[in-house]
């Protein structure tokens, strides 16, 4: 099956890069398809926790996307309280076969430390980004330290 | 010109034994050791080896070989063998080259043996090697031997039709143009109509690359039009195209039609033969040509019945039209005619209407209850999960999922804000 001689080069390979933003990688060996990591964002006001994240790649893989989840709770723009995120380079529009899950989870960074308030899941937090930015820092700074997973040394 | 009959196990060797032999039998055996090693027997313009069989060499029925002296020998090549290779990237191998470099290594004959591909739908339902034969022009004949090509320059010109010129050696036949055309070499030719598509894209992976989807050397492999030239292996592009199919995510290309893009998503990456499509298998073939042909017609202005599902053209701009059966309906909405004018969105492209056509009562219950219409095409779009800027999969267009219009800055102050 292509999906799983693509997912385990692909595990292969991020765990031989040691990527500090995605870390503790966990797969169980008997369905490649599911996948958990700790994300760990550089920027504030997310850079005081790290946040688990589930990736979920269909049968179908690598010619259909991967579904991203958090599984830890996080005060953003584009991450509803289910934890479904807006990820444009996982829509079904947008997915290339041969975009990389490595390239998935930097996306995921990207956006995790630049929301974007134009395509928001959660329009109240998308409003007080653009209207009060330094009340939007300070609520997602909190939220983040009472809510988010411990960094790892 | 001589006519023999080899088994297909013959070495080349044994080959050019045989043909001092029928040239001439007075050879001493010191002679003949000689004569062997200076004699090249050439096929697609490559010399081969001599421990090679013929069946290794795909030498299958009505072949014809040139055998060549090299210039060590005085005498003059029993054939003209002056003509360029007809293998792109394979160098030309002349008759009064050095005799070392007429010698190839195994893996230039395996690169020989497998430089062209087609699908076999004949016999074998694969992608096969294919066999080239210059077929003559008059009686379709394979004893033809074509003259040096000179006029046409590139190996593009004659895969295009172009033709060239020789003496066809078939009893009566006085042809002169031969077209070139192809056989699958896997299985045993059942006559001259027993013929296949080449297929251009699939070509040798002489570089090792890794197929972009599966990460798998393999190869043949399907090579996209794009500058660095993705590929993907067999397996991978076999369920690409289903995916494509499955989720009707072909790329529409004009003057092209539906054709799939290259895994990285280059503009200019695509497959630009259709007929690469084969490798889809017999039924699916056929599913990709119901659905191109569809799209075509859609995107050139025809409509489909919403009732019986009847292909016509309406080339008026009325919003009630009239299929060729007599069922009269809304352009629109596709529903049968209502009073007044449509209160529908934006006028369809029609495709929503001839699924109308398709579905019955109750499916067409779930999938209004389900589904909103695209305000671009009308197509009925689920969405299941993500933002309210949704892009529709068939006409691109990008609305809001809440009002329906076209994706805004507006929409957010509207009504994304409460």
């Amino acid at each position: 099956m292509a999906a799983t001689r693509r997912l385990t080069k692909e595990l292969q390979d991020l765990k031989t890069q040691n990527s500090k933003g995605f870390r503790d990688i966990k797969v169980d060996e008997q369905n490649l398809l599911q996948w958990q990591g700790l994300l760990v964002p550089e920027h504030p006001p997310y850079n005081k926790g790290a946040f688990l994240v589930d990736i979920v790649f269909p049968a179908e893989y690598p010619f259909k996307p991967p579904k991203i989840n958090f599984r830890t709770k996080i005060y953003h723009p584009n991450i509803d309280e289910k934890g479904q995120v807006c990820l444009p380079i996982v829509q079904a529009d947008n997915w290339k076969p041969a975009t990389k899950t490595e390239q998935v989870i930097q996306s995921l960074l990207d956006l995790i430390s630049e929301p974007e308030p134009d395509h928001p899941l959660r329009a109240d937090l998308a409003e007080e980004f653009t209207k009060d930015k330094k009340k939007f820092l300070k609520n997602a700074e909190e939220f983040t330290k009472k809510h988010a997973e411990k960094r790892p040394e | 010109m001589l006519e023999m009959q080899i088994p297909p196990s013959t070495t080349v060797r044994q080959l050019k034994d045989q043909l001092l032999l029928s040239m001439n039998a007075g050879l001493t055996s010191q002679e003949k050791d000689l004569n062997t090693k200076n004699l090249a027997i050439i096929f697609a313009g490559k010399a081969l080896q001599d421990d090679h069989s013929l069946q290794e060499c795909l030498i299958r029925d009505a072949t014809i070989l040139h055998v060549a002296r090299s210039r060590e020998d005085s005498s003059t090549p029993t054939h003209d063998t002056q003509q360029e290779s007809l293998l792109p990237g394979v160098s030309t191998s002349k008759s009064d080259t050095e005799s070392d470099h007429l010698i190839v290594t195994r893996e230039q004959a395996a690169s020989l043996q497998c430089a062209f591909y087609g699908y076999c739908r004949e016999s074998c339902s694969d992608v096969t090697a294919v066999l080239l034969r210059f077929a003559c022009d008059k009686c379709g004949g394979f004893v033809f031997v074509v003259d040096p090509i000179t006029e046409l320059d590139t190996w593009e010109d004659i895969l295009d039709g172009g033709k060239v010129h020789g003496v066809c050696y078939k009893d009566d036949c006085d042809g002169t143009d031969a077209n070139l055309i192809f056989k699958c070499a896997a299985h045993q030719s059942r006559g001259q109509s027993d013929r296949m598509h080449y297929l251009r894209q699939i070509k040798l992976n002489l570089m090792d690359i890794a197929c972009t989807t599966c990460g798998d050397v393999k190869t043949p492999v399907i090579t996209f039009s794009c500058d660095p030239s993705h590929i993907m292996c067999l397996s991978c592009f076999q369920q690409y195209c289903a995916h494509l199919l499955a989720e009707r995510r072909f790329t529409w290309v004009a003057n092209l039609g539906s054709t799939a893009r290259c895994p990285f998503g280059c503009a200019d990456g695509l497959i630009v033969d259709p007929h690469h499509f084969y490798v889809l298998g017999r039924r699916l073939y056929e599913n990709y040509k119901d659905f191109a042909a569809e799209e075509c017609f859609l995107r050139s202005g025809g409509t489909y019945c919403s009732t019986c599902g009847a292909p016509f053209v309406d080339e008026s701009s009325n919003f009630f039209t009239t299929c060729p059966n007599g069922h009269r309906f809304c352009r629109k909405c596709g529903d049968i005619a209502h009073a007044g004018e449509c209160d529908a969105l934006p006028p369809p492209e029609q495709l929503a209407v001839s699924e109308k056509a398709r579905e019955n009562a109750h499916s067409r219950q779930t999938i209004l209850s389900t589904t909103k219409p695209c305000p671009g095409c009308a197509a009925p779009i689920e969405r299941n999960g993500g933002c309210m800027h949704v892009i529709c999969a068939r006409c691109k267009k990008e609305f809001c999922w809440i009002c329906q219009t076209d994706w805004g800055i507006d929409c957010m102050s509207r009504h994304w804000f409460a």
